[in-house]
């Protein structure tokens, strides 16, 4: 996904290889998925039983669907991390999370149109680096003064800029390229961490200091959820919105097909993995949220600034949900439309619980669970039915162990 | 000298008795808004009177005639009735019993799809073998008989005990098995001859009670996590056992005809309306305007609501009430003094999954039509929306949350299409969601006890 | 005293994790006596209590009401038999009226059932009535009746212990275990409170068993007195065998 971009032809028309399997891939635009379904039959990955037909499991399927599953359980993945976070933290069971996934993908989409286009793209590179540094400020870096602040912004954001364009520049690339999905990926997320932010400090502290139910955060999280998807739909409208980018080329890989998309949501997670389990484990601020998730209360009375932290997670979110937003869109052949969040809802729910509240770790292990689980599901339920593997994994969990893989505590 | 005038003081007497007795009649009424109750029944009849205020000025813009001003009314009437009957049963199902129910939706549906695809795939060919067969038609008329008889029952005996409460046990035993004897003897009445018409009707009838029944045995599946898990977790169940059911309708085409739908359901209350000359008359001479059936659609409609909730009123009031309402305090304490908590919310739960699935099956008959797309999530949504503004734990309060959210707001987007040339699309849909999603968020925050609620909120702080 | 053991702890053990709050303890509890359970912090009376209460299930062991076996069954089906509890920490139902509170107690109530309720309002309104007379009694004679119609939630400390015992009372049962009944409250409503529970176990022969701090109380009032540490009873007995046992002093200055 880093890669320059190379030149491409024009057209979007696939090339068709005789890989067995073959006849699996549909390079043409599919319909717009009815309203809240999952996004594998809006357009079925690389390599996929067609929508609901096979009854009969046919096994020879099970490797592709293993690795369609490892796809979209990356995705969960990612996305799972913030909402666990959140959940365990703020005792929130946010169910605008989806909404919110989606919402990254959408503002991504916003910023790509203008975007297109290596001059544009240089130019954006300067306001999103911008933007970046003052995100890193906001995590790592202590509190500078504010001269300081604007001299690292002043001599840092012209040398990444410099940076891009010397990559970028002079290469032409129509559509969205993959430097500036890199760039609108940020945008998105810096966007993303705002919205949380302000919904914050307008809802959710309130209602903390109100000492809120866990009820109530759940209905205004709905209120949240329904005032996002459907503003969503009045901007976007209701049909499929994509990125400009050629369809996706699946090349094989030891006998599964795996596009270029796939392959990056997969490499995502591995980077998003070590930068989470690095940030848990040696910053200050990594090590204060898993004491918060632990026990709020000792982690206050041992010194952590409870209502920094607070953001700190929210922000954390909102890189994560965006990243997962794009990621989506991406493997779903660029396609993105406004109901897929709700339709990530359980599956998310599941992957949480299942790994155990307010555990990233446990997050991503139940996010590659439930993916996989949804996806090979499929031989014997049908593709349209992959939802009720999810809701049967998050049931089983709920009987059997209620605090999930790495939850400590009893639910 | 002339004696006195008896008749005079007499007569002054009289006149002022009747003067009193008119008095009395019309400080009746206003009594009923005295008190606590009073002032929430105010609210609400204020609500619903601004409501409809408003609604006939936006029916009134560009209108031809008052004809249709009415019967846009007489629409949104209909749709306040069903919805109030859907948040009904919602408010008994969270507000009384605690249960946090996601998936109402899949109540509504499944009830109208029982009856939808009985009436699909054997409706027409047992209506025919109900109206050859003599067998049948006893079997038929024992059913609505007793239906008929059940339905009263409850009525029949809140009704002797606000007029008489004071009779011996036995007389008012007998009072109410004579009610229920007479609504299964007039229902019968209604159902003869059985000819090919009425056994359709007697087709309906069964589609409804097993889609009734259907949504009691949901009911039952539902209990099983609701009554062992965390509300939040309820949440997540109850949303994806709702989904899965909107997948299961909107797939299964050869059950439930997926995304066309069923359609052409044989609706009892239109034939009756169309071919009933006297109600015929009647609409007319109230109004030329009027159309008969909606005017039909609307009394069942209305009589519906309102038996559900004098029905859950006296239920709140009843000693099966009061343990509800201890077991919402503090279950604990419920517990010690003997209570089966589980058994209490589970009849919670399926009280009010008989309303939902009563009003899901209005909803179908309405249009005679049952689409996947009726019974989705935004219905869900929307439904809670109105819980809260109405206020929880407070029976009264859906009637001003239903006219809000599922009246009015509907509406209002519907006349603002006019924004869409700014750019902004199809505002109509997203539009209320969005609206709705901003008034359930406020209230959340500023007003948790909705419109009519206790100030003691059932939601902070415990 | 004496007669038949009413309530039976037998060889109850409760861990949690890897704590063991309740050690092999064995309780014969006799009708109409005022058992005292007392002991150092942390020497799983409470524990002991909430498992014969039923609150939650002991690790090993049985209890016994009445001779059945009862360790199963769960709180509120121990209550239908006659087994009631209060609360440390007043739990009143504060959004209900006080005697909406009392009129919860009895058992057997038709109109709780929700088929009678809807069906045959008669029958339960009937019903009801007699129940409503015998509360109302029953808040007469505990000095309450004012504030029949109070929210629970209003009422002060004091008020709130007498209804505690009240709706205790009110479920009819044979064997009442009190938890810390008289803890934080003035003297003269606490001998008020142990008047009663005598008068109780005399006139309606129900069975007391509470758990208390204040020593002087317990030696006062119960016999027998139980003694717990570490999770083990340590000793049993009357009063004045039980004070001076060394082991008791031991327990609570040794721990």
């Amino acid at each position: 996904m880093r890669r320059a971009p190379r030149s491409l032809p024009d057209t979007a028309a696939p090339r068709k290889r005789r890989v067995p399997g073959a006849r699996w891939i549909r390079p043409v635009a599919p319909a717009p998925p009815a309203a809240g379904a999952w996004p594998a039959s809006a357009a079925p990955p690389a390599g996929s039983p067609p929508a609901g037909v096979s009854r009969v499991a046919d096994l020879s399927l099970l490797p592709q669907l293993l690795v369609n599953g490892l796809v979209i359980g990356s995705i969960l993945a990612i996305a799972g991390i913030g909402l666990s976070l959140v959940y365990g933290i703020l005792k929130l069971a946010n169910f605008a999370h989806g909404d919110l996934v989606i919402l990254g993908a959408f503002l991504a989409f916003l910023f790509a149109v203008p975007l297109s286009g290596a001059l544009e793209a240089s130019g954006a590179a300067v306001g999103a680096s911008l933007l970046a540094f003052l995100l890193l400020d906001l995590l790592w870096l202590k509190r500078l003064g504010l001269g300081e602040r604007l001299v690292l912004l002043a001599l840092g954001a012209p040398l990444v800029a410099l940076g891009a364009f010397l990559v970028a520049g002079g290469r032409g690339g129509t559509g969205t390229t993959d430097l500036v999905l890199v760039q609108v990926t940020l945008l998105s997320a810096v966007f993303s961490v705002a919205a949380l932010l302000a919904m914050d400090r307008l809802m959710w502290r309130p209602l903390r200091r109100k000492q809120a139910t866990l009820l109530s955060l759940v209905i205004v999280s709905i209120g949240v959820s329904l005032v996002v998807r459907n503003g969503l739909q009045m901007a976007f409208g209701t049909g499929n919105r994509s990125f400009d980018r050629p369809t996706a080329v699946s090349p094989e890989v030891f006998g599964v097909l795996i596009s270029e998309a796939q392959q990056a949501a997969l490499v995502a997670t591995v980077v998003v993995f070590l930068a989470v389990h690095l940030f848990l484990s040696r910053t200050r601020t990594g090590k204060a949220m898993r004491a918060m998730a632990d026990n709020l209360e000792l982690a206050r009375i041992s010194g952590v600034d409870v209502n920094r932290e607070v953001m700190h997670v929210w922000v954390l979110c909102g890189l994560l949900t965006a990243l997962s937003g794009v990621l989506l869109a991406l493997i779903n052949n660029n396609v993105m439309h406004v109901n897929m969040g709700l339709a990530l809802l359980l599956p998310l729910f599941a992957s949480v619980i299942l790994g155990g509240i307010g555990s990233p770790y446990g997050a991503m292990a139940g996010g590659f669970v439930v993916g996989i689980a949804m996806k090979t599901a499929g031989l014997w339920i049908g593709t349209r039915y992959e939802v009720a593997a999810a809701l049967i994994v998050l049931i089983a969990v709920l009987l059997l162990r209620p605090q999930g893989i790495f939850g400590g505590r009893v639910a | 000298m002339r004696p006195p005038d008896a008749a005079g003081p007499r007569l002054l007497a009289a006149g002022r008795s009747i003067a009193s007795g008119a008095a009395a009649l019309l400080r009746w009424p206003l009594r009923l808004f005295e008190g606590r109750e009073g002032r929430e029944w105010r609210t609400v009849v204020l609500t619903l009177l601004i409501v409809f205020a408003l609604m006939a000025a936006l029916g009134s813009v560009g209108a031809v005639s008052t004809g249709v001003v009415v019967n846009f009314l007489v629409g949104l009437a209909i749709t306040a009735c069903i919805f109030s009957l859907l948040a009904l049963g919602l408010q008994v199902q969270f507000g009384h019993g605690g249960i946090l129910n996601f998936g109402l939706i899949a109540f509504a549906g499944l009830a109208a799809y029982v009856m939808g695809i009985l009436w699909r795939h054997a409706g027409r060919g047992l209506a025919d073998a109900i109206a050859a067969d003599a067998a049948l038609q006893a079997a038929v008329l024992a059913v609505v008989a007793a239906a008929a008889a059940v339905f009263a029952a409850p009525v029949a005996g809140l009704a002797v005990e606000r007029f008489r409460p004071r009779a011996p046990t036995r007389l008012k035993r007998l009072a109410v098995l004579a009610a229920a004897g007479a609504a299964a003897a007039s229902a019968v009445s209604l159902f003869l001859p059985l000819g090919v018409t009425q056994s359709r009707d007697a087709v309906i009838l069964l589609g409804i009670l097993l889609g009734i029944g259907a949504a009691v045995g949901l009911a039952f599946v539902f209990a099983m996590p609701a009554i062992r898990l965390r509300e939040d977790y309820l949440a997540i169940v109850t949303l994806g056992a709702a989904e899965l059911l909107e997948a299961f309708y909107r797939n299964e085409i050869w059950l439930t005809g997926g995304t066309e739908g069923i359609l052409n359901l044989h609706n009892p209350i239109t034939e009756r309306a169309l071919s009933n000359d006297a109600w015929q008359g009647f609409v007319d001479a109230l109004d030329p305007n009027l159309r008969a059936v909606p005017l039909a659609q609307l009394l069942i409609a209305f009589l519906l609501v309102l038996y559900f909730f004098l029905l859950f009123e006296a239920l709140i009031r009843s000693p099966w009430g009061r343990v509800l309402r201890a077991i919402r305090e503090d279950d604990t304490v419920a517990s010690a003094m003997g209570k089966d908590v589980n058994r209490f919310r589970l009849q919670a739960l399926v009280l009010g999954g008989i309303a939902i699935a009563v009003a899901g099956i209005l909803i179908a008959l309405r249009t005679s039509t049952i689409f996947p797309g009726t019974y989705e999530r935004q219905l869900t949504f929307s439904t809670w929306v109105a819980l809260v503004v109405g206020g929880v734990a407070n029976n009264k309060g859906v009637f001003a949350g239903a006219a809000i959210v599922l009246v009015a707001l509907p509406e209002l987007a519907r006349n603002l299409r006019v924004l869409e040339e700014f750019g902004l699309q199809n505002i109509v849909g997203p539009g209320q969601g969005v609206a709705a999603g901003l008034i359930l968020i406020l209230f959340m925050m500023y007003r948790p006890h909705g419109l009519v609620g206790r100030k003691e909120e059932l939601l902070f702080g415990r | 005293m004496g007669g038949e053991a009413v309530l039976q702890a037998v060889d109850v053990s409760k861990r949690f994790g890897g704590l063991t709050a309740v050690d092999g303890v064995s309780l014969d509890v006799h009708a109409g006596t005022l058992t005292g359970i007392i002991g150092p912090n942390g020497a799983g009376k409470t524990t002991l209590f909430n498992v014969l209460a039923g609150f939650y299930p002991p690790t090993s062991g049985r209890v016994l009401l009445r001779g059945q076996d009862i360790t199963e069954l769960p709180a509120h089906e121990r209550s239908c038999r006659g087994l009631a509890r209060t609360f440390q920490i007043t739990r009143t139902l504060a959004r209900l009226t006080v005697a909406e509170n009392l009129l919860l107690g009895p058992r057997d109530q038709l109109g709780e059932r929700a088929l009678f309720a809807i069906f045959a309002r008669p029958l339960v309104e009937e019903q009801e009535a007699a129940t409503r007379e015998r509360v109302d009694e029953t808040l007469r004679a505990f000095g309450l009746d004012h504030l029949r119609d109070a929210y629970a939630g209003s009422l002060s400390g004091g008020q709130r212990k007498l209804l505690e015992l009240a709706r205790a009372l009110m479920t009819d049962p044979s064997v009442v275990l009190l938890d810390e009944p008289v803890a934080g409250v003035n003297p003269t409503l606490a001998r008020d409170l142990l008047d009663r529970i005598d008068r109780l176990r005399g006139e309606r022969g129900i069975t007391f068993v509470l758990v208390e701090h204040d020593l002087e109380t317990v030696f006062s009032r119960c016999d027998p007195v139980v003694v717990l540490a570490g999770g083990k009873k340590v000793c049993e007995g009357p009063p004045k065998s039980v004070q001076e046992d060394t082991r008791v002093l031991e327990a609570y200055l040794g721990g």
